[in-house]
This record gives C-alpha cells, structure tokens and sequence, in this order.
C-alpha cells in the first residue's frame, strides 16, 4: 500500500515532528505526504491521484468502512494543517498533525 | 519595532489584478488574527488564503530583507492599519541582493523528488511538486538580479530558463493538483509523457534552472 522509501520519511517526520513543522522539512514532508497519497489512491481505488481534496472526497464516499479507511478519513480531515500557507506562528498545529492523525494512521497500516 | 502593529494587505495576483478564475485571495495579517472584511466579493472557486506574521516573525524577514516583505510592501494593498505607519516600514525597508541560501534549498528539494523512486508514475503531484521548487528557485534568481517578478509563468521562463512548453505544463499540473482536480484524458496523457521526459532529464533540467544556460 505505501513504499518503503514513502514510509521511511514519514517515520523519520513522526520521530522528529518539531522539526518537519517548519522550513525545508516541512516542505519535504509535503512531498512525501503527496506521494503517499498517490500511493494509496493506486492501492485503494486503482486509480491516479488528480487532487488532494478530490481523493479526500473519494475516501469520505467509500463503502469500505476498513479501520485503515477510517483511520485515513481522520488524518485527512486534518491535512489542511500540513499544506496552510498562514503557519506562521502555529507550528503547533503542524506538530499535533504529524504526532497525531499522521502518527495514529501509520500505526494502523502497520498493525 | 512597535508592539501595537497590526496591518492587513492583498496581497498575491488579485492585488497585481492578474488574478484567474481559480486564484487564491490571498490576504496578509501582520500582529492579529481578526476577521477581513475584503470589500470586494468573490466567486467560491477563489479561496481565501491568510499569510499570518506575529510581530515577532515580523521583525525577524523585516531584518531578514526578505523578498516576500518586498512583494507585500511593492504590490500590496492595504486593507487595514495606519498608511502612513505603513509607507514608514516601507521606507526603512531594504530587500536583500543574496538569495542563495532558498535558492540552494529549492534544489535540494528538487534532488528529493529526482531521487524518490517511482514518484514520476504519479504525474500531477510529481509535477506540482517540481513546480513549486522550480517557480521559487526562479522567483529568487530574478530577484538576485533585481528583476523582482512573481508571475508563475515569467519565474518559470524567465528565472529557469524553461521552455514555454515545460512552464505550461508544470502550470497546469500544479493547477489541476491544487484547485481544480479536472483534467481531459489527451492533457492526462501529455502530463504523464511530460512526467517521463523530466524524469529521464532531470540532470539537463536541474543544470538549467540553477544556472543560465
């Protein structure tokens, strides 16, 4: 469902969270956050990504109900926080995603 | 640098009036969080972005010289503070002349997308992604040579020396993966071709938009 590469950065995110919340980092983890969902959008609905907001549509209107769906539909609620062009000064926002939604969906792929 | 300054500007391609159908409104809060009244009314398809600064990051890209402050205090309008607390800051300010360190950044970042395998079988995020880094790096380099543009197109053309074809079709794909989500089987297919091709000349590409060749 998601590449070893795609998971190792995004572990790497979880682990140092503080540090992906602004700068380089934060735009490197976007990167790899855009690729996982295109990873998944191939595994789930065999089919490209064409729009992040598109794919959270898709992945709110499925019948598969799986706790990796919904685990997903949570993180992806709060994606906004990743990708917001007015973090400045709320980095914590970005750290709570990653700690968080981010962090509690890689633990139900992975169990 | 006071504590009480609190300003709200347009800023982006609605203040330049060059804005498209599906443009961000993007909006500027130095020292507050309130509200905005915009004054002017906009269509759903154009969100409403907040740029927020505290006073504290502020100061900091105000001593920083930084290009973005540039662009605020150049092409803004302001929708709410002191003008003339306003027209001050912009008097003291001086726009740095070295960019290297974002320049540097942006390619390294590029490095990340060209090493990462298989991202290309994606080819919208793939070339959003390499859109973003490579509107940025060429925003900066126009910038390190006076040339202060923040059109996507000119940064692309202009500041990486890309083709129109390459420019139009980063353009679109980063249009399609951040707003609209639409695209026509015959675009899909030349975004996947366009996908291969930077892929397989990633070097050439990368030589291009670091130098001026």
């Amino acid at each position: 469902m998601i590449s070893e590469d795609t998971k190792k950065n995004i572990i790497d995110a979880i682990k140092y969270a503080d540090s992906y919340a602004s700068g380089s980092k934060r735009r490197h983890l976007q990167v790899t956050f855009d690729r996982m969902l295109a990873e998944l959008s191939k595994s789930i609905f065999n089919e490209e990504i064409t729009n992040r907001m598109e794919f959270r549509i898709k992945v709110n209107s499925t019948q598969n109900n799986s706790k990796i769906i919904l685990s997903l539909r949570k993180m992806l609620k709060k994606q906004d926080h990743l990708f917001s062009k007015d973090y400045h000064g709320k980095t914590g926002e970005t750290v709570s995603f990653i700690k968080n939604e981010l962090a509690k969906f890689f633990e139900v792929i992975d169990s | 640098m006071s504590q009480e300054i609190k300003f709200t500007l347009l800023i982006g391609s609605f203040a330049r009036g060059t804005h498209g159908a599906d443009s961000d409104v993007d909006i500027l809060r130095i020292g507050h969080f309130d509200k905005v009244k915009l004054g002017f009314s906009v269509s759903n398809s154009n969100p409403i972005s907040y740029i927020d600064f505290d006073i504290h990051d502020f100061t900091d890209i105000f001593e920083d010289g930084s290009l973005f402050l540039y662009h605020a205090f150049n092409e803004g309008v302001l929708i709410d503070g002191d003008p003339e607390s306003w027209y001050l800051l912009k008097e003291k300010f001086e726009v740095s002349s070295s960019f290297k360190k974002y320049i540097d950044e942006y390619a390294e970042l590029l490095n990340f997308i060209k090493d990462y395998k298989g991202y290309e079988s994606s080819p919208l995020p793939y070339l959003s992604n390499i859109f973003m880094c490579a509107k940025n790096i060429g925003i900066f380099k126009l910038a390190e040579k006076k040339e202060y543009n923040f059109e996507k197109y000119m940064a692309l053309t202009a500041g990486c020396g890309l083709s129109d074809e390459d420019a139009r079709l980063l353009l679109k794909a980063n249009t399609i993966y951040e707003r609209t989500g639409k695209v026509k089987p015959d675009l899909m297919s030349a975004l996947e071709r366009a996908a291969i091709e930077w892929k397989n000349n990633f070097e050439f590409k990368m030589d291009l938009l670091r130098n001026d060749k």
